[in-house]
């Protein structure tokens, strides 16, 4: 029996020496061939290739990411190293015995990309949500900031326009949010492709974002954009002679025509004509009762937060203002609140069911929901849009129909609750509070049934790494 | 190199009125940054701290290996001390700590010295090697011990 490891923690100080030396003992004991690689403050004890390809079984004893490329088809233990320094025997054995073992890729032939595709499209769309991030909280809070030189500061055709509001604005919704959907299909793009896929997934972003189809577009358009990369540059074979040329210049060619047409043609028409029906729709329904138009205006804010179908109803909400019906924008606003305020309620009260990741950015969106910046939820929609969406929906739809069954008017179509408090914005101001308490507790508790709690060790992997 | 070159007999602390681990970091950073060896204990207990967050520095049989890289340590360092059991700092067997070698390593730092304090580490996986520790009366014989280590 022929055992191989890798050892590596934080601090390369400590924990990577006594985890290897209590393994090497472990296994020497039991009289087999043993070699443990050190990732410390220096990699020692280096493993060679011929020892990989003649080991029975690899044994990691690791507190931080490490390269598993070079075990392509091995059968792997993965623990940490406190578990190592632990129980090191107990490892031993149930690494033999393949219990809680996993078997990595088998194909040798191309490991950077076969790693990737191992890693599924969950962590693609976390590397994603990681290259959005900072757009959204940055961007959302200096929104929020503008609104408080007044809602209308930052529209220079106001008499209250305010220069200091006004750029705020320009920067965080004019640039920092355009360029959200972009960064996140380019980071679901470079996750999947490597650094050849930031270009084709910046692309497909940009055209989402133009073409309406908000973040679930981009989402698509970076899945597009990375395996059609992947493809074009490591499934086509060309002589080695032009192998430069091809990667520089055909590959970023071929992928960013395909994707910018399968945006173009196949994602955005679509959307449009979508976002066309919507609207027809919604003029169709006219004075619809009260109770069942905020259910129909809570479950279309929160669907896909400044995609196609919000922007049907926001829109129309907007346009109703001019004819003087002031209620259904008091209920879109209602429904864009309480995504972000829900979540970051629930990363609170549910603190398993979130990543430390999610817990840091759950509180910029007590700021965010509470300025109407529903863009603060993208992420956590990103990460698990299945379970978060619907209950975002119920939530939303929960308060909107509230806002809308008790006659809520706002004469201001956005600033959240900064505007709520200017005397004669909104007419019934108790029952707007209810309705925001209640949809975000729905909200919060919804999450709370449907997601999954995180795995203790990826939990912990998040916080080591 | 020697083992007993990175362990200073003035950063060696017998003390069993020690009761828990802030007061044993605070006794052993104080003394390091009195003999000069840290230039802040205030910052060099933060970052151990850190450290201890990301998940407890217990090993086995009473002994924990407190250790950060910080910018507050001006030369690679071992403290060592003998304190009470330690209800608040339990080692991976749920043992209270009492031993421990405390390993301050500054933020940029030549390999020689790591592969001293790794070589350290992997010592402390030694049975005899911690029974002799825990045995040692004072500061000659836990440095006896380990000059008789030698090292590389």
């Amino acid at each position: 029996m022929k055992i191989i490891g890798v050892t590596a923690c934080p601090t390369g100080i400590a924990h990577t020496y006594m985890a290897a030396e209590k393994l090497q003992k472990a296994a020497e004991a039991e009289g087999y061939q043993v070699k443990i690689e050190t990732q410390g403050a220096k990699t020692e004890n280096v493993l060679t290739e011929q020892e990989i390809k003649e080991a029975d079984v690899v044994i990691l004893a690791v507190d931080k990411g490490i390269d598993l490329s070079r075990f392509a088809g091995k059968t792997i233990k993965k623990v940490s190293t406190s578990k190592a320094i632990k129980d090191p025997i107990t490892i031993l054995e149930e690494a033999i015995r393949g219990e809680g073992t996993f078997q990595s890729s088998k194909d040798t032939e191309e490991n950077s990309s076969v790693s990737s595709h191992k890693k599924g499209l969950y962590s693609h769309f976390m590397n994603g949500v990681n290259y959005m991030l900072p757009f959204v909280i940055a961007g959302g809070i200096l929104i929020a900031i503008s609104f408080a030189f007044g809602i209308e500061a930052s529209d220079p055709d106001s008499g209250k326009y305010n220069v200091i509001a006004g750029a705020l604005s320009q920067i965080g919704g004019g640039t920092a949010f355009a360029l959200m959907v972009p960064a996140l299909a380019a980071g679901i793009a470079s996750s999947i492709a490597g650094r050849a896929g930031f270009a084709p997934g910046l692309i497909a972003g940009t055209l989402a974002a133009a073409g309406g189809s908000g973040f679930l577009g981009g989402m698509i358009g970076g899945i597009l954009a990375g395996y059609v990369t992947d493809f074009t540059a490591t499934k086509i074979h060309v002589k080695q002679s032009i192998s430069a040329i091809f990667q520089l210049i055909v590959v970023p060619l071929i992928s960013i025509t395909i994707v910018g047409m399968a945006m173009v043609f196949l994602i955005d028409t679509p959307i449009s004509w979508v976002l066309n029906g919507l609207t027809e729709f919604l003029n169709g329904l006219g004075e619809t009762s009260g109770l069942m138009f905020g259910l129909l205006i809570g479950v279309m804010m929160a669907a896909d937060m400044g995609g196609p179908i919000n922007k049907a109803i926001s829109t129309f909400s907007i346009g109703l203002m001019s004819a003087g019906v002031n209620a259904p924008i008091a209920a879109c606003m209602m429904a864009g609140m309480t995504p972000p305020l829900g979540l970051a309620l629930a990363t609170v009260i549910f603190k398993n069911k979130f990543t430390l990741e999610e817990k840091t950015s759950g509180k910029s969106c007590w700021v965010l929901g509470a300025s109407y910046i529903t863009e603060g939820a993208i992420p956590f929609a990103v990460a698990d849009p299945i379970r978060v969406i619907p209950s975002l929906m119920v939530g939303s739809a929960v308060a909107a129909s509230i806002s809308m069954a008790a006659g809520v008017t706002s004469m201001a179509p956005h600033g959240g609750v900064w505007v709520m408090f200017i005397p004669n914005v909104i007419n019934n101001l108790p029952m707007y509070l209810l309705a925001l308490v209640v949809g975000t507790l729905v909200t919060a508790v919804m999450i709370g049934l449907l997601k999954k709690p995180i795995k203790q060790e990826a939990l912990t992997n998040t916080i080591i790494e | 190199m020697q083992l007993s070159s990175v362990l200073d007999k003035q950063n060696i602390v017998f003390d069993l009125t020690i009761k828990t681990k802030e007061e044993l970091f605070n006794n052993l950073a104080l003394n390091l940054e009195n003999n000069g060896f840290i230039t802040s204990a205030r910052r060099f207990i933060k970052d151990l701290k850190k450290r201890e967050k990301e998940a407890s520095t217990g090993i086995e049989d009473g002994f924990g290996i407190p250790h950060a890289k910080s910018k507050a340590v001006v030369k690679p360092t071992i403290a060592f001390a003998h304190v009470d059991e330690l209800s608040d700092y339990l080692a991976l067997d749920e043992s209270r700590v009492e031993c421990v070698f405390m390993i301050a390593v500054p933020d940029q730092d030549n390999v020689t010295h790591l592969e001293l304090l790794s070589f350290l580490a992997r010592k402390l996986m030694d049975d005899q090697f911690k029974a002799s520790i825990k045995m040692a009366k004072d500061a000659e014989e836990i440095r006896s011990i380990l000059t008789s280590l030698g090292g590389e």
